[in-house]
């Protein structure tokens, strides 16, 4: 077994115990009071954490964003962390419809949901490589810097990625609400969406790690970066798209509700 | 250079990650060396038993009624087929076809859990056969461990094995022989 394979089914593992873990705390809260509350917040701020590290929740994208742009640690930070608060709202966001408003049978609802979000996201994602590409080309070709300071394209990151809702997420929201707990859920989702955005940014933070070492080439190319990145992302939106759609139209190869 | 290749390449692996954790609890019905069925029972983790409670007990009572266990049944047979049951079974070199099945039940244990049970009707050798269980999709995962086997197993010697590929990961039931 590869190392790889191993590290994933160590985190696997951990997801199922703090899985189990959180939802024991979240029932002995009316019993036990602030102090449980208190672990039940600790332990989803970790469960977020370990969560994300699985593939997924937009660590491709910022990478692909911060080879195309470069950026500070700041920067990614405030990137990943903007990502998993849109990814918390979003969730929480359509956990409240499909409970409060919509009728009919909530897993399949909220699966049915997700799957148009990822469609929207996949096509976000592939226009935000589209700009980033443009405005690396128009800037080799008027041989200017690219402008960095340019935030709009963040927010569209942030917004494409963090648009598909979590069902980690909405999985403790809805079991603190059976549980009488609405709020302790809406705690638990923000802390968790806390922990996930401090693995998105580890993602953003070692790809300009990685990018400051990669050496003098293309460091003097940069340009090169740029528009890898944009094509990467354009190339990640088309896949995304490609598998989100095959889920809608089929629902067989969607995620499963039973 | 290399440094950034490798970190890429590792995280743009793009498949689901799990959301769902299902403990298994298989037991091996055996007639004259062979398996006959493989009797199933899914116990979910409490969270989703938490929306499968919500989403199918109308009526409160934290049973499932027979009117409630039919619409469960007509939403998830489906999906198990379209699954293989999410269970493939080896037996020498060969994967063996589930034929159906049966006797499919859905209750809530004492802890809150919703548990499915059912039967698998399908005919292997025992010696050497091996009962994967994984999701394609790696949204469920499989949970298998000695406990949940051995007190349904007495007669069986076994090991549980990991699956993986590098894109989904689940347990193996790896059977040597009857006892």
């Amino acid at each position: 077994m590869n190392f790889y394979n191993e590290f994933m089914h160590q985190i696997i593992n951990w997801q199922y115990n703090l899985n189990d873990s959180v939802a024991s705390y979240i029932n002995s809260v009316n019993e036990n009071g602030l102090s449980a509350v208190m672990v039940v917040l600790a332990i989803s701020f970790i469960y977020g954490l370990v969560h994300a590290a699985g593939p997924g929740h937009g660590k491709a994208l910022v990478s692909f964003y911060f080879l195309s742009r470069g950026g500070s640690y700041k920067k990614a930070i405030k990137l990943g962390y903007l990502i998993s608060i849109v990814h918390a709202l979003s969730a929480l966001g359509i956990t409240f419809i499909v409970y409060f408003i919509l009728k009919g049978l909530f897993s399949k609802t909220f699966q049915e949901l997700s799957n148009i979000s990822m469609i929207i996201s996949a096509v976000m994602i592939v226009s935000v490589g589209i700009y980033l590409l443009v405005k690396a080309i128009k800037a080799k070709k008027d041989k200017e810097q690219t402008d960095f300071s340019d935030e709009k394209s963040e927010y569209a990151v942030a917004f494409s990625v963090g648009v598909v809702p979590c069902p980690g997420v909405m999985s403790i929201v809805l079991f603190c609400i059976s549980t009488g707990n609405l709020y302790l859920g809406i705690l638990s989702a923000i802390v968790m969406s806390l922990g996930m955005g401090f693995t998105i940014s580890l993602a953003g933070i070692l790809t300009s790690y990685a990018s400051s070492k990669s050496g003098s080439f293309l460091k003097t190319k940069g340009y090169l970066l740029e528009m890898l990145g944009a094509v990467f992302i354009i190339l990640l939106g088309i896949f995304l798209f490609s598998i989100n759609a095959q889920g809608l139209f089929t629902p067989q190869d969607a995620a499963p509700a039973f | 250079m290399k440094s950034l290749i490798i970190f890429l390449l590792t995280n743009i692996v793009l498949h689901a990650h799990p959301h769902m954790f299902i403990d298994i609890y298989p037991k091996i019905n055996i007639q004259d060396a062979r398996a006959t069925s493989v009797s199933l029972e899914w116990k979910f983790d409490q969270m989703t038993s938490s929306v499968l409670i919500m989403d199918y007990d109308k009526n409160k009572d934290r049973i499932f009624s027979k009117k409630e266990t039919a619409l469960i049944k007509k939403n998830t047979i489906r999906l198990f087929k379209e699954h293989n049951y999410y269970l493939k079974i080896r037996e020498n070199d060969k994967y063996i076809e589930i034929e159906r099945l049966d006797n499919f039940v859905a209750s809530i244990d004492k802890s809150g859990r919703v548990v499915y049970s059912f039967d698998l009707i399908c005919d292997f050798e025992i010696k050497d056969s091996m009962l994967m269980f994984y999701d394609k999709g790696s949204y469920i995962a499989f949970m298998l461990k000695k406990i949940f086997i051995e007190p349904l197993n007495k007669n069986l010697d076994f090991n549980i094995r990991k699956v993986d590929n590098g894109l989904y990961f689940g347990y193996a039931m790896l059977n040597k022989d009857i006892i």
